[in-house]
């Protein structure tokens, strides 16, 4: 199974592209999906270290596949930061709940966005 | 008191009269009992110091027989009268009492009664309270149903506006901190910027129509509008835009008019969105703007044949936000908010809107609006070039709008077919004008300022001058064309500034700006520069016409300004002869919509509702002449 850092999973375009050039420009491996379903398919395919998850997506939204991809892989599955435009803390709890490392709204900067990522795959090694 | 004593005196010394004369005449001791009924009956109403009177003074009589000699009689009367004394003092405290019972008996009648009527009065007060209750605690739960789907509503815009926020944010601070990136991509990167904040924008217009309609603040101007022209109007806005996707846009005009009862600008309003949706949910095909007129409705439908929409979905993408996922291999830009409009305006003028639909065949959304019921103006009344009045023949036309730009079109589509003009932003200020002024008639704007109306109105009422109030929509390049060539409008945009430009084509880039307002002039001056044009900011003074003659501008833009201000503008710069033929634009605060159409009803409601110029300058002289 061919090994990948960062799994980029949203349905809009632009937050797509624009996670793309960042995590790329730091030299990471991507992939990206346009929904839940995909999004679990290439998971099953790639493996990832970071899964950034969207939750309002059409097909399967990102509770459920957090859930999902949490309980099918136990110790070793990815971690999965939570991008959202759904600010409220009860948002927070749940995606805490099901299982989410990390909890970011939209709009987000760029940069905190890598530094998160340094971090959780920095902590991976150490 | 007095009174009473004086009322019973005589019959108290009546007695030991009577008893006297008896005694005297030699009745003898068989009369003595004859005199006790009479005693009896003279004393029975007596109070109980009169009777004791009568008694003792009985009972001193027979004393005195007695001393003088006769005991005989004395003896036997003495016991009686006590005995009688008695029994009337007697009989006279349970006559007392028993009244005092009767009087006792009949207050507490009078309580018993008046407790029964308090208590049906608070039985009464506790059903309403009760229904008071019930009715505040429905309102409760309504105002709480309300103020959730409030909140809910809240989190959705919050939710919407952080959208194209991300990609404005997130694209912005890419372009900032990666210095490397070639020029194919950083236009990429602004082309996001670009269009996510005008994703924005069109947002924050949608809300602002919304909470419009919602609040009822602007409530709509319904008067009678020829259906074919709302659907003309729709058409022409969006044939570009389905001929862009090479589909086939076709209408049904009704060949009749068909009178309306409808808000022109709204109307026309929802059908563009339903056509806009139509292009844009369908890929191929054809999409037909329809017309049916039945008894009461005229329905108007609007057909595609795109993707459909799911059973399921055909009440839901009414709500506000909803969109139709999972059909769409490209979710189109929206705000979500384009057919709860249309449903609101539509419900708003009584009317209903619903969806039929089929997945892979398309989709039919019709609504309905009622029918006006009355009669409509000619549609091509011809406007006459100038009125038969000569100068000076009549006084001038006073124009109430608070809107600048509409009332200039206004004015000047009167002054236009010779009539004199005055124009007033409030119905306060036309108060004032009237006073020193003499106007003929007055045509004011339907507003909320209902009392300025009504003072205005009776203020003119001893004269008689004609007071009409109008609704009217505003598309100003047909009617203050006088001044002004073209017009662009605010939040400034580059295609939109761009094609006002279109005439400067040919190379000629200078543009001068008057305007006080250093945020709009500064937003003019940069996106022009950025085109390449050379652009010049002249202030409004009296240097303006040396200014623009020694700049020597292609184009004047002239910002927003007070009406007064315009008219000094504008004649100042006529005066400059290097100016003449070059294209002044004015710059509106919102994009015009709609024709200059006055849709206006006359002051009194047994008049026909007037619609377009020519009727309205056909009514003003037909109440001038009056």
């Amino acid at each position: 199974m061919r090994e990948t850092d960062i799994l980029v999973v949203d349905d809009e375009p632009h937050i797509v592209r624009a996670l793309s050039f960042i995590f790329s420009k730091a030299g990471y491996d991507i992939e990206t999906a346009r929904n839940g379903e995909e999004a679990e398919a290439k998971c099953r395919e790639i493996a990832p270290k970071v899964v950034f998850l969207d939750l309002i997506m059409p097909k399967m939204d990102g509770f459920h596949l957090c859930r999902q991809l949490k309980s099918a892989n136990g110790s070793r599955s990815p971690h999965i930061i939570i991008l959202t435009c759904m600010g409220q803390e009860i948002d927070r709890e749940n995606c805490m709940k099901a299982g989410a490392d990390e909890f970011m709204t939209k709009p987000f900067s760029p940069r905190e966005v890598l530094e998160r990522v340094h971090q959780l795959l920095a902590s991976d090694r150490g | 008191m007095k009174e009473g004593i004086l009322k019973f005196l005589p019959s108290v010394w009546l007695i030991p009269l009577l008893s006297i004369c008896l005694y005297s005449g030699g009745a003898g001791s068989q009369f003595r009992f004859a005199f006790f009924p009479l005693m009896a009956l003279t004393s029975l109403r007596l109070p109980p110091p009169a009777i004791l009177l009568v008694g003792a003074s009985f009972s001193a009589f027979y004393a005195l027989m007695a001393l003088m000699g006769d005991a005989s009689g004395a003896g036997d009367l003495l016991p009686v009268t006590a005995e009688l004394t008695a029994y009337l003092l007697t009989s006279w405290c349970a006559a007392k009492v028993a009244s005092f019972i009767a009087g006792e008996e009949s207050r507490f009648r009078l309580a018993e009664t008046n407790f029964q009527g308090l208590s049906n009065e608070l039985s009464r007060r506790s059903m309403n309270l009760q229904a008071t209750l019930d009715a505040l605690s429905q309102a409760h739960a309504r105002l709480q149903r309300l103020d959730s789907e409030k909140t809910a509503f809240l989190a959705k815009i919050a939710h919407e506006i952080r959208t194209p926020l991300t990609g404005i944010r997130s694209y912005s601070e890419i372009l900032l901190s990666y210095g490397d990136l070639d020029r194919e991509t950083e236009r990429e990167f602004m082309e996001v910027i670009q269009s996510e904040s005008l994703r924005l924008t069109n947002l924050v217009n949608d809300l602002l129509d919304l909470i419009k309609i919602e609040t009822g603040k602007h409530e709509p101007a319904i008067g009678m509008v020829d259906a074919a022209e709302l659907i003309t109007a729709g058409m022409k806005v969006m044939q570009p835009a389905a001929e862009k996707r090479g589909l086939e846009l076709t209408s049904d005009i009704p060949p009749e008019p068909v009178a309306v009862r409808a808000d022109r600008g709204q109307i026309t309003q929802v059908i563009i969105n339903l056509l806009s949706n139509a292009v844009k949910f369908t890929s191929r095909g054809s999409i037909t703007l329809g017309f049916r007129k039945g008894t009461e409705f005229a329905e108007f439908f609007v057909g595609d044949t795109g993707e459909g929409i799911f059973p399921g979905e055909e009440e839901k993408i009414f709500d506000e936000f909803y969109r139709v996922l999972d059909n769409v291999p490209e979710r189109p830009a929206g705000s979500g908010l384009g057919l709860s409009i249309c449903k609101k305006i539509v419900e708003i003028h009584g009317g209903t809107i619903r969806v039929e639909s089929r997945i892979g065949e398309g989709s039919t959304f019709s609504f309905t609006i009622p029918l006006f019921n009355g009669v409509l103006h000619d549609r091509g009344i011809p406007l006459r070039e100038k009125s038969r009045h000569s100068p000076g023949e009549v006084r001038p036309i006073l124009v109430v709008v608070r809107n600048t730009v509409k009332r200039m079109c206004l004015r000047k589509s009167l002054e236009n077919v010779g009539y004199s003009t005055y124009g007033a932003v409030s119905y306060d200020k036309a108060c004032d004008l009237i006073k020193y002024s003499p106007i003929d008639l007055i045509i004011g704007e339907t507003a909320d300022d209902r009392a300025g109306v009504e003072t205005l109105a009776s203020a003119v009422q001893d004269e008689g001058t004609p007071f009409f109030l109008a609704h009217f929509h505003v598309e100003p390049q047909e009617d203050i064309s006088i001044a002004f060539n073209g017009y662009i409008w605010k939040p400034f945009e580059r295609n939109q500034l761009l094609q006002a430009m279109e005439p400067l084509k040919m190379g000629r880039k200078r543009i001068a700006i008057i305007s006080k307002n250093s945020e709009e002039s500064r937003i003019l001056q940069m996106l022009l520069g950025i085109e390449g044009y050379q652009v010049t900011l002249i202030g409004n003074n009296t240097r303006l016409p040396i200014s623009c003659t020694e700049f020597g501008p292609n184009a004047v833009i002239i910002g927003t300004y007070a009406e007064e201000e315009l008219d000094t503008i504008i004649s100042a710069l006529k005066k400059v002869p290097q100016l003449a033929g070059t294209p002044l634009l004015l710059v509106l605060d919102e994009k015009p919509h709609g024709n200059l159409r006055l849709v206006s009803a006359p002051h009194q409601d047994d008049k026909p509702l007037i619609f377009g110029l020519s009727p309205l300058i056909h009514e003003i002289e037909r109440a001038i002449l009056k």
